[in-house]
C-alpha cells in the first residue's frame, strides 16, 4: 500500500470520526400548526391555529422522538445528534400530522420550509394510484386491460406471451412477474434495474427497457417491488390518453383540481413522466393529495375522481403477496401501490406498526419517506427525510402522533 | 475470501470518500467541446492516479460483488451496458441538478444528499443555463433544468 493510499484511509477515518464529534445543533425553521386543509372549489383554507390544545407532554415526546436534543457527552465532543448535515443515521427534515383536515403539528429542518418542495421519491407509486383510478373512473383504462392494448411487444418481449398476460392490476399490485432488482445497496449498482433504467442503459427510453425484461413466471403471480411497474403504468397512461392530453395530465386530472401548486414531475428523453419516483411537492401539498385519498377521491363539492371503493381496492392485500414461494418476498403487505398494516402469516410477514390501527396504510419512499394514512383516526402524518440507515422507527412516530390526540 | 473482500471494500470506500472531498482542492481546469464549451469543469490533475484508482475500484467492486452478497441472494440480473463511474456520474448530475434547482436547496445539503452514492469526484454549476455536469473519473453525466413543471432531465 502505497503513502498516497495510506493517507487517504486515514483521511477516510478522520472524516467519519470527525463527523461524529463534530455534529451540532440545528435551529427549527418553521414552526407554524393549525393550518386548515379544506378543499374548497380546489383551493384551500388557510386559517392559523395554536397548538395549546394538544396534550404539552406528548407533544414533548413527539418532537423530543423526531428531533432528538443534542446530547451532552463531552467537552470535546459537545453533541452528537444535532447536525443533520454531518450525522450518519436518521435525518428528519419535514414532519407535518394533520388530524380531522387540519395541521396540528408542522416543523422543518435542514433549511426547507412550508413553501418548499421536497423531493418523495417512492411515496410518488401511491401518487401514481389516484391517475390510474382517474383513468378507470373516466372509461380511460380498465384495470384488468392487458399491458399490450397499451404498449408495443419487441425483443424479448416479442418471444414470450407472458408478457400480454401483465394487466394494470398487475402493475398495481408490483405483480408484474417482470424480472426486477430494486436497490441494492451502494457496490450493487450494476445490479440495480432502478439505476440502469434512470442512470445508465435504460435512461433513454425507460418503459422501453423495463418491458424488455424476461419473466419470472405468469403474471400476478410473483410479488416483486419495482419501479419498473410503475414506470409502466405511466406508460399506458400515455398511450391511454394521448400524447398532447399526457403532458398537462397530473395537472388538469389531480393536482390543480385538488390545489396543490407548483408540483414537479420529472421525466424521460421520450417525456415518460417518473410519477414514481421524481415528483416534488410542499409538504402541505401531501397533505393534501392524503386527504383527498382518505376521501376516497371525493371533492367537496361531491364529485368523485376515482371508482367507487378505490380505497379499499387500493389498500387489500395484494393477491400474489399470499402464499406465494418466498423467493421475492418483501417485509411488509402491500396493496395497489400502498403499504398495510398487516401481518400474513403464510409469507411469514409481521405486523409491521403493531402501535397502529389495523386500518393504517402508508406510501414510503427511499432516504426514509413517510406517509402513513389512518381513516378511523382522521389522521395523516407525513414525515420526509434524508435517512443514511434504515431504522427510523415508523410504529413509534405513529405511537407518539396518536398521543397527540387524547 | 470474505475477508478479503471486505478489505477491498473498507479501501474501496475509504478512496470514493477521498476523491468525494478532493473537489474542493481540485488544481486544474479544462474545457469540454460541443455544448459545454463555455464552461469550465474542474478535474483532478493527476490523471495516472485516477486511473490507477478506477482500475482498483471496478476490481474490488467485482471482488465484492462475488464475494460479499451472492451467497445472500440470488441476483440473477446484471446491466454491463452503463460503467460505475457513469452510472454514479449520471446519478450525481441529475439528482443534484434536482435539488440545486427544483427544490432550490443549498448547495450544502445537496452534496450531502447525493454522496449517498459513491464515485464522485468532480462537479461543475453552471446557475446561468441550469446545468450541472458531473464527473466521475473519466465518465461525464450532463443534466438540464427544463422547467417548474418537468424539473431536471439527464441529457447524456
Amino acid at each position: 500500500m502505497s503513502f498516497k493510499r495510506v493517507t487517504y484511509t486515514w483521511f477516510f477515518v478522520a472524516t467519519i470520526v470527525g463527523a461524529m464529534l463534530l455534529a451540532a445543533p440545528v435551529a427549527t425553521i418553521a414552526g407554524a400548526a393549525g393550518v386548515d386543509l379544506t378543499m374548497e372549489g380546489g383551493g384551500t383554507n388557510v386559517s392559523d391555529m395554536d397548538t395549546s390544545a394538544l396534550p404539552q407532554q406528548g407533544l414533548a415526546a413527539f418532537r423530543e422522538f423526531i428531533f432528538p436534543t443534542p446530547r451532552e457527552t463531552s467537552k470535546e465532543t459537545p453533541n452528537m445528534s444535532g447536525d443533520l448535515d454531518t450525522r450518519l443515521g436518521d435525518k428528519t427534515e419535514v414532519v407535518l400530522v394533520v388530524h380531522k383536515g387540519k395541521i396540528i403539528f408542522e416543523e422543518y429542518r435542514s433549511g426547507y420550509h412550508k413553501d418548499m418542495p421536497h423531493q418523495l421519491w417512492s411515496i410518488g407509486k401511491s401518487v401514481t394510484n389516484a391517475f390510474i383510478g382517474i383513468a378507470v373512473q373516466e372509461g380511460k383504462l380498465s384495470l384488468n386491460d392487458s399491458i399490450c392494448e397499451y404498449l408495443e411487444t419487441q425483443g424479448e418481449v416479442a418471444n414470450t406471451s407472458w408478457h400480454c398476460d401483465i394487466t394494470v392490476r398487475n402493475l398495481l399490485h408490483w405483480s408484474s412477474s417482470l424480472k426486477w432488482q430494486e436497490w441494492l445497496g451502494l457496490f450493487k449498482l450494476k445490479r440495480s434495474s432502478m439505476f440502469a433504467m434512470f442512470y445508465g442503459e435504460g435512461r433513454s427510453d425507460t418503459a422501453r427497457f423495463v418491458f424488455n425484461h424476461g419473466m419470472e413466471g405468469p403474471a400476478g403471480k410473483h410479488f416483486t417491488y419495482s419501479t419498473g411497474d410503475t414506470v409502466l403504468l405511466w406508460a399506458i397512461l400515455r398511450r391511454a390518453y394521448g400524447e398532447a392530453e399526457y403532458e398537462t395530465l397530473p395537472w388538469t386530472k389531480l393536482f390543480d383540481r385538488i390545489g396543490l401548486t407548483d408540483v414537479t414531475i420529472e421525466r424521460d428523453p421520450t417525456g415518460l413522466y417518473f410519477g414514481g419516483s421524481h415528483i416534488f411537492m410542499k409538504p402541505r401539498d401531501l397533505a393534501r393529495y392524503a386527504q383527498f385519498f382518505l376521501n376516497d377521491g371525493v371533492l367537496p363539492g361531491g364529485e368523485s375522481l376515482l371508482p367507487p371503493n378505490w380505497r379499499n381496492f387500493s389498500t387489500a392485500l395484494a393477491p400474489s403477496m399470499i402464499g406465494h414461494n418466498g423467493s421475492h418476498t418483501h417485509d411488509m403487505g402491500a396493496g395497489a401501490h400502498w403499504w398495510l398494516n398487516i401481518a400474513i402469516s403464510k409469507s411469514n410477514v409481521e405486523l409491521p406498526w403493531p402501535d397502529a390501527p389495523a386500518d393504517t396504510f402508508a406510501a414510503m419512499g427511499v432516504f426514509g419517506q413517510t406517509l402513513i394514512i389512518i381513516p378511523s383516526r382522521d389522521l395523516i402524518i407525513i414525515r420526509l427525510a434524508n435517512d443514511w440507515s434504515r431504522e427510523f422507527d415508523r410504529n413509534r412516530l405513529v405511537k407518539l402522533a396518536l398521543a397527540l390526540l387524547k | 475470501m470474505k475477508h478479503l473482500a471486505l478489505i477491498l471494500a473498507a479501501l474501496l470506500f475509504t478512496l470514493n470518500f477521498a476523491h468525494g472531498e478532493s473537489e474542493f482542492s481540485l488544481s486544474e481546469q479544462v474545457r469540454k467541446e460541443g455544448h459545454l464549451e463555455n464552461i469550465d469543469f474542474i478535474v483532478d490533475s493527476d490523471e495516472m492516479e485516477a486511473m490507477k484508482a478506477k482500475f482498483e475500484i471496478e476490481f474490488g467492486a467485482e471482488i465484492i460483488d462475488i464475494g460479499v452478497l451472492t451467497d445472500k441472494r440470488d441476483f440473477k440480473l446484471k446491466y454491463e451496458g452503463t460503467s460505475w463511474a457513469k452510472l454514479s456520474a449520471s446519478y450525481y448530475a441529475k439528482e443534484f441538478c434536482s435539488c440545486i434547482f427544483v427544490v432550490a436547496q443549498s448547495e450544502k445539503v445537496c452534496k450531502r444528499n447525493v454522496k449517498q452514492v459513491p464515485l464522485f469526484t468532480g462537479l461543475r454549476i453552471d446557475r446561468k443555463r441550469r446545468e450541472i455536469q458531473a464527473r466521475s473519473f473519466f465518465a461525464y453525466s450532463y443534466a438540464r433544468y427544463e422547467n417548474k413543471r418537468h424539473g431536471c432531465i439527464l441529457v447524456e
